[in-house]
């Protein structure tokens, strides 16, 4: 036999190239148990593969796909991004009014699948979408600087009839918006899916305000943004107006 | 310049997230405890972002992940060995027999097969598992463990042939 074991087993791994190539399928030709070997590699390595297969169809676990997009790790910037929007004098069209109902669909669905464990973050009461379960707890108690929850709170101001309004979003990007307090309630005025961002390797990326957020935020508001010192006595007076 | 060293940084994390799954499949094969080859992914992925600049473009991204997985998984048993910890199931030799009677047909091929395997030594499961699993070249898998061409054939040819005798028949 002019051919190796190594070799014919190359061959059934389509290693072989040219000269080599030639001479194994030569010796293909006349021997038989060589065929048999060839067969054989290649039944083992479909086995292998195919026993294995079913792991690439497992879902990956969230702390695996966090591990490779860390999420965003500043507060700062929102004050930055509310002046820019606002000296841009945010006019709507039709057009965008009809993106913004779209994004708050897309919000509401993905909101309601990714974040149904434990607890949904909106649930429906008297015609209004409230805020429930983490997200409550997060605008109810939650400062702009505390991390540390799966919610992160942006801004925080008064709307026109004094009530508290805050934009929040999801730690690791996919949903943030809005909420205004409503008797012992926040009522969600906005939740929009944000675009999940891969940050680059150590750059302290701001929590990015989506322009629909900003601009609704912009309807609302009377008055500034409160700061941190205004923020805290707020919600230390309960969010009365 | 900078801004396209950023933009790759980028794009490489989108292709890292997208090789997750191909990941947790070789770290299987190391591992064997699912928990315990997820703990592993995060490793390697923990350290790939920190090396992300050692990455050289227009080499396979695969190959270079797989062999940081092998790499993490060699530190990480001997750091276990030397705190005298013993993974849920042992390195090499145990757990073979699967009661056939439990498991539906087609299924039990898959389960002895991945039995089978995790019979086998390091460094022959890491090599077939590169090149007949994974799907890397001779040349590629070498690479990978970080052994010549000839030394990567050899672990294959004794890994599968171990393998087959197994499979065929339990002569040890």
């Amino acid at each position: 036999m002019s051919v190796t074991q190594e070799q014919l087993m190359a061959y059934a791994d389509g290693e072989l190239a040219g000269m080599e190539k030639a001479l194994v399928e030569a010796e293909l030709a006349t021997d038989a148990d060589a065929r048999a070997t060839v067969e054989r590699h290649r039944a083992t390595r479909a086995k292998l593969s195919g026993a294995f297969a079913p792991i690439l169809d497992e879902p990956v676990p969230q702390r695996l796909v966090d591990a490779v997009r860390p999420a965003p790790k500043t507060e700062t910037a929102n004050v930055v991004d509310i002046a820019a929007a606002r000296a841009k004098k945010f006019g709507w069209t039709r057009r965008e009014w009809g993106a913004m109902a779209a994004c708050l669909m897309v919000g509401i669905l993905f909101g309601g699948v990714a974040l149904r464990k434990p607890d949904p973050m909106m649930v429906a009461s008297n015609g209004a979408l409230v805020a429930n379960g983490a997200l409550d707890r997060a605008l109810d108690t939650q400062l702009a600087s505390d991390a540390g929850t799966s919610v992160r709170i942006g801004l925080t101001f008064r709307g026109e009839a004094g009530e508290a309004c805050r934009t929040y979003s999801y730690e690791g990007g996919g949903v943030s918006g809005l909420a205004c307090r409503e008797g012992e309630t926040w009522r969600v005025q906005m939740a929009v899916a944000s675009e999940p961002r891969a940050p680059s390797q150590f750059r302290t990326a701001s929590v990015e305000t989506p322009p629909a957020l900003l601009a609704l935020v912009e309807e609302k508001i009377a008055g500034e943004t409160l700061d941190a010192a205004q923020e805290k006595a707020a919600r230390d007076s309960g969010w009365r107006r | 310049m900078v801004t396209d060293m950023a933009s790759s940084a980028d794009g490489l994390r989108d292709e890292i997230v997208s090789l997750l799954p191909r990941l947790r499949r070789f770290a299987r094969v190391l591992a064997r405890q699912p928990a315990d080859a997820d703990d592993l992914v995060q490793i390697v992925v923990e350290r790939a972002l920190m090396r992300l600049d050692q990455f050289q473009p227009g080499t396979r991204l695969d190959a270079w992940l797989l062999a940081m997985t092998r790499n993490a998984w060699i530190d990480e048993t001997r750091a276990r060995a030397r705190r005298g910890k013993v993974f849920a199931v042992e390195e090499d030799g145990v757990d073979v027999g699967v009661d056939g009677a439990r498991v539906v047909e087609g299924r039990l091929d898959a389960l002895d097969m991945q039995a089978a395997l995790a019979t086998l030594p390091e460094e022959q499961r890491s090599a077939i598992a590169l090149v007949c699993i994974e799907g890397l070249g001779y040349r590629e898998a070498a690479e990978a463990m970080g052994v010549p061409m000839g030394t990567l054939t050899s672990r294959l040819a004794r890994g599968r042939e171990a393998l087959e005798k197994r499979l065929g028949g339990d002569a040890t």
